[in-house]
């Protein structure tokens, strides 16, 4: 009640109204008076002299519904003066002759406040009661974004909006400090890209001394802000720490009601949940990166002290052995082979260092495959080009006639199927056939290789393409690590947008099958002119 | 003939130098030593080697820019010496006028290969303009512009045979895709990869036996493509 009188918060909403908000309330109610007197004399209503005051009371009465208890005082005065003065004996004259008539006139004063003051009370509790149920909508649709958004920028979206269904309140926005230790906006509603009616100072200053901005602060003379507009900034606060800045800019000639102070205090908690909640959840996600990078960083140590140690041992093996060849005297055989052996552990490490260097870039997200449309042949080509005549023998290839182009990254596109070919090879035996079969589907371009070897680990079909796994009947041998191989060229497979699976044959032997997605429709995949 | 071929050898790490040096040397080359690009380009001024080898990662003046001072008034072959995963670096370095690239680490074999490749191309140059090709059962006579294949007539569009004999009179080098299209459709087409790829890809349906695993035309993935007249030598992936 007290907001009420004192300021202009209490308007009724006719006041508002853009209309007629130009226009002072109590120049209208006097107005409304003189055209009601108008009508009285026009209509001859005064004929009767009952009509008068009850017409007069229905103005009052309608005054105090439209334009607010003051404007209605004013009309009851305005109401007893016109009646003297044009209906009262003598006419034209503010003089009463009869005292009954005297009685009568400060009657019907006394009626129209009275019926006037309940109006607008009746008015001001309706108009109260709607602004408190818009305001009550408003905080438990915030309360329940709070709770189901997961999506941080749109809740904040949402809780904006919220606030901004109150009529006190025009615009508002989240504003945040990044990392150049400038002020940006983070979410706002009206959305808008550009902040010009924000003042960064203010912002600033709400920020960093943790405080509001709000109308009673000098900063809003400080800042000479226009009269008729008001912003507000209030510090987003968790426990100790100011995460953002809420931004509102107020409705013109409105200043804040007590209601209005309690759900935007309410709306600040809840931006203050859903900013703190969107930090936690990358706090999580950072932290849970930073074990998977250990846990890579766990399996790499493991993998150098075996994978690593094993080849420079065989090496440093066979050189002092062929350092010593004087004294012992090393057949030719012999050394041809050591020296062979040498060549291929050199060429194995140096594959190692590929596939490690290959894996922490597709594991770091930075790698882009640079796609272009390729004939098959030239993938293929290029893939058989690194396998020597002997090993070459082994591999058959089947094309599917429909499949001409795939649309991949070339080089990395050769090194998965070299990888799969090689690893093909190397766990079937000598005398069996690899297949390297392209097939064309509808929905997916499939490059396959199939081998006739032993076949996946059961129940590790997945696990092979874990880095650094080595199925369990291999974990000691000499064979040389596979797990990086596939799973460098699984990353490598999905980075394209496509699926890399293992499968184990009817009969025996393994599957390996790149799926790739077709490449978009409005690619050129014509044969040249 | 290769006895007393002089080998330009041009790398900053000393041990790479030793190995070529003892790996070549076998192999009857003469081989220099430069351990920095200004003193390649010195050696390579006053004893006009045969090949030079080029490592592109050196500090003070790079690969890229000796290959460039050196083609500023050499014609001498150059294979660079260059690392995995390099494909822009490679194409640089062969648009700068280098003739192949070897990748870093290789084998003695496969320099030795590339080796003979250009000097065999550098003497096939220096002949008099040849009338036709030939090349275990491919032979194109420039003369009728005509290609046979084991003695049948091949039929190519006027692109693919123009490929094909920009790629035959600069046999067993690699040429970049830039290079082939600039060459053959016009420096305005030197981004039109695409086309080149299609009119490889039918080329070689035309001209090898299997596409698949192609004979002469050899793809240089994201490089280019070379005309190999020698069986090839697998190179580590």
């Amino acid at each position: 009640m007290a907001s009420r009188i004192k300021g202009e918060a209490a308007l009724p909403w006719l006041s508002q109204h853009a209309l007629i908000s130009g226009i002072s309330p109590y120049v209208l109610a006097v107005a409304v008076i003189l055209y009601t007197t108008g009508l009285i004399k026009l209509t001859n209503a005064d004929a009767s002299m009952v009509n008068i005051p009850m017409l007069y009371l229905l103005a009052v009465q309608g005054i105090a519904f439209f334009l607010g208890s003051r404007a209605a005082v004013l009309a009851s005065f305005a109401a007893f003066l016109t009646f003297d003065w044009y209906f009262v004996t003598p006419i034209n004259n503010f003089q009463i002759n009869d005292p009954f008539e005297f009685i009568a006139l400060l009657v019907f004063l006394v009626t129209a406040i009275i019926i006037g003051q309940l109006t607008a009370l009746f008015q001001t509790r309706a108009e109260e009661a709607r602004r408190r149920e818009i305001a009550a909508t408003a905080l438990s649709q915030a309360t329940w974004t709070v709770a189901s958004e997961i999506d941080t920028n749109q809740g904040l979206l949402k809780i904006l909006k919220y606030l901004v269904v109150i009529d006190a309140f025009e615009k508002a926005a989240v504003i945040v400090r990044d990392e150049e230790e400038s002020f940006s906006v983070w979410a706002s509603f009206p959305p808008e890209k550009d902040s010009k009616s924000i003042d960064h100072k203010a912002a600033e200053y709400a920020f960093t001394q943790s405080r509001r901005v709000d109308d009673n602060t000098h900063w809003q003379k400080a800042l000479a802000i226009a009269s008729d507009k008001t912003d507000l900034y209030l510090p987003i606060m968790s426990e100790d720490e100011t995460l953002a800045v809420l931004y509102v800019e107020l409705h013109e000639r409105r200043s804040l009601s007590e209601e209005d102070r309690q759900v935007l205090s309410a709306m600040v908690n809840h931006l203050a949940v859903v900013i703190q909640r969107d930090r936690l959840v990358r706090a999580q996600a950072y932290s849970r990166a930073l074990a998977e990078a250990d846990k890579l960083k766990t399996a790499l140590l493991q993998m150098v002290s075996h994978d690593f140690r094993s080849p420079l041992s065989s090496i440093k093996g066979s050189v002092s052995c062929l350092f010593e060849e004087d004294g012992t005297a090393l057949d030719k055989e012999t050394k041809h082979s050591l020296l062979q052996g040498i060549e291929a552990e050199a060429d194995r490490l140096n594959k190692l260092v590929g596939n490690i260097l290959d894996l922490s870039r597709l594991e770091s997200g930075t790698w882009k495959p640079l796609r272009e449309v390729t004939p098959i042949d030239e993938l293929v080509s290029a893939t058989l080009d690194s396998f020597n005549a002997d090993e070459n023998k082994r591999i058959e290839v089947k094309l599917d006639p429909e499949l001409k182009f795939v649309w991949v990254d070339s080089v990395q596109m050769v090194q998965v199927l070299r990888n799969l070919v090689e690893n093909a090879l190397k766990y079937s035996d000598q005398n069996t056939v690899v297949e390297l079969k392209t097939v064309h589907r509808a929905d997916a371009d499939i490059l396959e290789v199939l081998d006739q070897g032993h076949g996946l680990p059961k129940n590790n079909e997945e696990k092979i393409f874990e880095p650094f796994f080595r199925a369990p009947e291999h974990r000691e041998s000499a064979k040389p690590g596979v797990g990086m191989g596939l799973a460098v060229s699984r990353g490598l497979v999905e980075a394209h947008g496509g699926q890399l699976k293992a499968y184990n044959r009817e009969l025996h032997g393994a599957i390996f099958r790149v799926s790739l997605p077709p490449p978009p429709k409005d690619l050129v995949l014509v044969e040249g002119s | 003939m290769k006895s007393g071929t002089k080998i330009l050898v041009i790398d900053d790490e000393p041990q790479i130098r030793r190995a070529i040096r003892v790996g070549l040397e076998k192999f009857d080359y003469k081989v220099l030593l430069a351990t920095t690009g200004e003193e390649g380009l010195d050696l390579a001024a006053l004893e006009s080697p045969d090949v030079v080898i080029l490592d592109l990662a050196m500090p003070g003046i790079d690969g890229f820019e000796v290959c460039r001072q050196l083609r500023e008034w050499s014609q001498v072959p150059i294979i660079v010496l260059s690392v995995r995963d390099s494909e822009e670096s490679k194409v640089r370095a062969l648009e700068m006028g280098a003739d192949d690239y070897v990748i870093k680490p290789f084998g003695m074999r496969e320099l030795e290969a590339r080796i003979k490749a250009v000097t065999r191309r550098t003497r096939g140059e220096q002949a008099p303009e040849q009338s036709n090709f030939s090349c275990e059962g491919l032979v194109i006579d420039y003369v009728k512009r005509m290609v046979s294949i084991d003695g049948k007539e091949v039929h190519l569009t006027p692109k693919e045979y123009d490929l094909l004999k920009y790629m035959a009179t600069h046999a067993d080098r690699v040429l970049t895709h830039g290079q082939l299209l600039t060459k053959v459709w016009g420096p305005e087409f030197v981004q039109d990869h695409h086309t080149l790829r299609v009119h490889v890809a039918n080329l070689r349906n035309k001209v090898e036996k299997q596409p698949e695993r192609p004979r002469f035309i050899h793809t240089e993935t994201r490089v280019g493509y070379r005309l190999r007249t020698s069986e090839a030598v697998p190179s580590p992936s």
